[in-house]
């Protein structure tokens, strides 16, 4: 869905990049934790 | 329980619950009442949905998870980042788009009204027993540890929760999950910076990891492709996906905290928020779990974390066996403490040899302290034939009890009441809208002859008065629960079996536009007959149910529409 212009994120300016975000954020929590597990093992 | 502990722990719960019913006081409509006035923020839904999601027994049993199994548990939450992004992008700006006030109005826009009412049918039967549990789960654990008579502690739970919902509305149930969420979150870093500083003076953090990881509690991450073993990365990025996409975006538990959003924007951001803040949660309540299991290699255990249970298993015609089981604990915990303490010193000498010693002499020691607990559950389960012989939920309160300072156990304790009234209601909340909205409306519309203000106060009557219903039920069934056997267990297989199909009808109504009512609706009968039978005749474990409940629904749904299609009298004439 396109992003209007009442409808942005106050934050990092489009929805696809709010979006990218948190997948982002995902993605290095699994990073994280694998490395973590395998240090720890 | 000090003085101290009494004061925080009614002064947290009842300032709460006051402040947010003062907050949200003055006159009210039934669109205020149902869909909470479109003026929450971003931050306020996003707790308000992680405050609906955390029950008491996450709080109960996340750290006794973690002290038996370890970390695992937290993959079951990794698809739920993708499901809130999934959610934001494409689902909450339809909802938005109907002016929905309950998800199962969508479903009548799309398909008909026979579709709508079986799915809101099948939320009632499972969240009504759901919110029941949500009641008794936490009452017993804390009438077993704090003496407290079980029937008075869920009358309490369930009064104040239904005072305050009845009384503010959807407003008010997301203004006190804010706070109690905050509560929550507070006590649990209490919790940890607590349990840390308990540990033996110079036992780093990292050398506490590195213990609990010696001994398999430090597994985060598992990428294997075995299906019996339920918490893989495999499994938490699909099932946990299906299974987070079903419960945000169906289930009006949760759709109705989001509605009540003041703008798509906020909506979004909430649901984001609870995407990245999620995980990191569950990894602070699992690790609490894990310093516990830390601190118990260096200081004296129960054998048996339910303790009123083991007196009772004491006092039995099993009694010396369970005297001479603690006699031998008492020893091999003795023993065990010893090889803990050497590996601690091994860790900080770094010398890799004398570690790997160490922590092939520490596992001996577990599985010799693992076994005596074995038995101590098999002698607990002999003794009383219905006794829940599994203690993983008193691992943390019976900690806290035993340990912590005044204050800080109210404050604990405040957390886990917080928990069981926030998730409490959001379930009566949302019951009450989906019977007035999706039932109530439907057989008794607007009355012509009566003003419009005269419909509103009658509708809103009608939404507090089953708000009134299904809050008096719950604290029946929570009143009665505790005898019928495995009960709990029951209404979360009775919940995990309609979430898949429930998801799938959504999926199907959202990503397939040419699919028609009556194949919808046939395809949800049968994918909900088929999920029942995998539950009663296959091992199939339940987080599969919604990935494979969504699946056959929406192939169903397919086949069912195109055979229909192929035999319209339309398509017959086109192929003549």
């Amino acid at each position: 869905m396109a992003d209007s212009p009442e409808d942005r994120p106050p934050i990092l300016g489009s929805w696809r990049a709010m979006y990218g975000f948190v997948l982002l954020t995902l993605a290095l929590l699994i990073v994280l934790m694998s490395l973590g597990t395998w240090a720890l093992r | 329980m000090s003085t101290l502990d009494w004061t925080v722990l009614f002064g947290t719960v009842f300032a709460i619950v006051v402040y947010g019913v003062w907050k949200e006081r003055g006159a009210q409509s039934a669109e205020n009442y149902l869909r909470g006035g479109h003026d929450l923020r971003w931050w306020t839904i996003g707790l308000s949905i992680m405050a609906t999601q955390a029950s008491a027994i996450t709080f109960l049993s996340l750290p006794g998870q973690a002290f038996e199994d370890g970390m695992g548990f937290v993959q079951f939450y990794l698809g739920l980042p993708v499901a809130m992004v999934i959610l934001s992008w494409v689902i909450v700006p339809i909802y938005y788009r109907l002016k929905l006030y309950t998800a199962y109005e969508y479903l009548e826009k799309r398909f008909d009204r026979k579709t709508r009412l079986l799915t809101a049918l099948l939320f009632l039967i499972s969240r009504g027993l759901a919110a029941g549990i949500s009641i008794y789960a936490p009452a017993i654990v804390l009438s077993t540890v704090m003496g407290w008579p079980l029937q008075l502690t869920n009358l309490a739970i369930g009064g104040v929760v239904i005072f305050y919902t009845v009384s503010g509305g959807t407003r008010a149930v997301s203004r006190t999950q804010t706070y109690q969420m905050i509560v929550m979150l507070g006590g649990m870093v209490a919790a940890f910076i607590y349990i840390w500083s308990q540990l033996p003076s110079g036992l780093s953090l990292g050398a506490a990891a590195h213990i609990a990881g010696a001994l398999g509690r430090m597994k985060m991450v598992d990428y294997s492709l075995r299906l019996d073993t339920r918490y893989t990365f495999w499994s938490g990025m699909t099932g946990g996906l299906f299974l987070a996409l079903a419960y945000f975006g169906t289930d009006q538990t949760q759709v109705q905290r989001y509605l009540s959003g003041a703008s798509l924007s906020e909506s979004r951001l909430g649901l984001l928020m609870n995407g990245i803040v999620k995980i990191p949660m569950q990894l602070l309540i699992l690790f609490v779990g894990v310093l516990l299991f830390v601190f118990y290699q260096f200081f004296p255990s129960p054998i048996f974390f339910n303790t009123a249970e083991w007196r009772t298993t004491l006092a039995s015609s099993r009694g010396p066996e369970a005297h001479e089981l603690e006699t031998k604990w008492r020893v091999a915990s003795s023993a065990k403490r010893e090889r803990a303490l050497e590996l601690a010193s091994a860790l900080s000498t770094s010398d890799p040899l004398k570690v790997e010693q160490s922590r092939v002499a520490l596992r001996s020691a577990q599985s010799s302290t693992d076994d005596l607990r074995r038995q101590a559950k098999t002698l607990v389960g002999q003794a009383r034939p219905t006794a829940d012989v599994k203690d993983a939920d008193y691992v943390f309160i019976g900690f806290v009890l035993a340990h912590f300072p005044p204050g800080l156990v109210g404050l604990l304790l405040a957390v886990i009441l917080c928990a069981a009234m926030s998730a409490t209601a959001s379930a009566l909340n949302s019951l009450g809208s989906t019977t007035v909205v999706d039932f109530y409306r439907l057989y008794r519309p607007i009355d012509e002859n009566k003003t419009p203000e005269e419909n509103d106060r009658h509708s809103l009557r009608a939404a507090k008065l089953f708000t009134i219903f299904w809050g008096v039920l719950a604290v029946l069934f929570a009143t009665f629960a505790s005898l019928v056997d495995n009960l709990i267990q029951a209404v979360n297989i009775l919940g995990s079996i309609f979430y898949g199909p429930m998801l799938g009808i959504f999926l199907l109504g959202f990503f397939f536009p040419r699919v028609r009512a009556t194949p919808a609706f046939i395809a949800t009968l049968l994918a909900q007959l088929l999920v029942a039978a995998l539950f009663l005749f296959t091992k199939v474990e339940f987080l599969w149910f919604n990935v494979i409940g969504s699946v056959c629904l929406i192939m169903f749904a397919l086949v069912i529409n195109r055979s229909i299609a192929g035999r319209s009298p339309k398509n017959r004439s086109r192929q003549t």
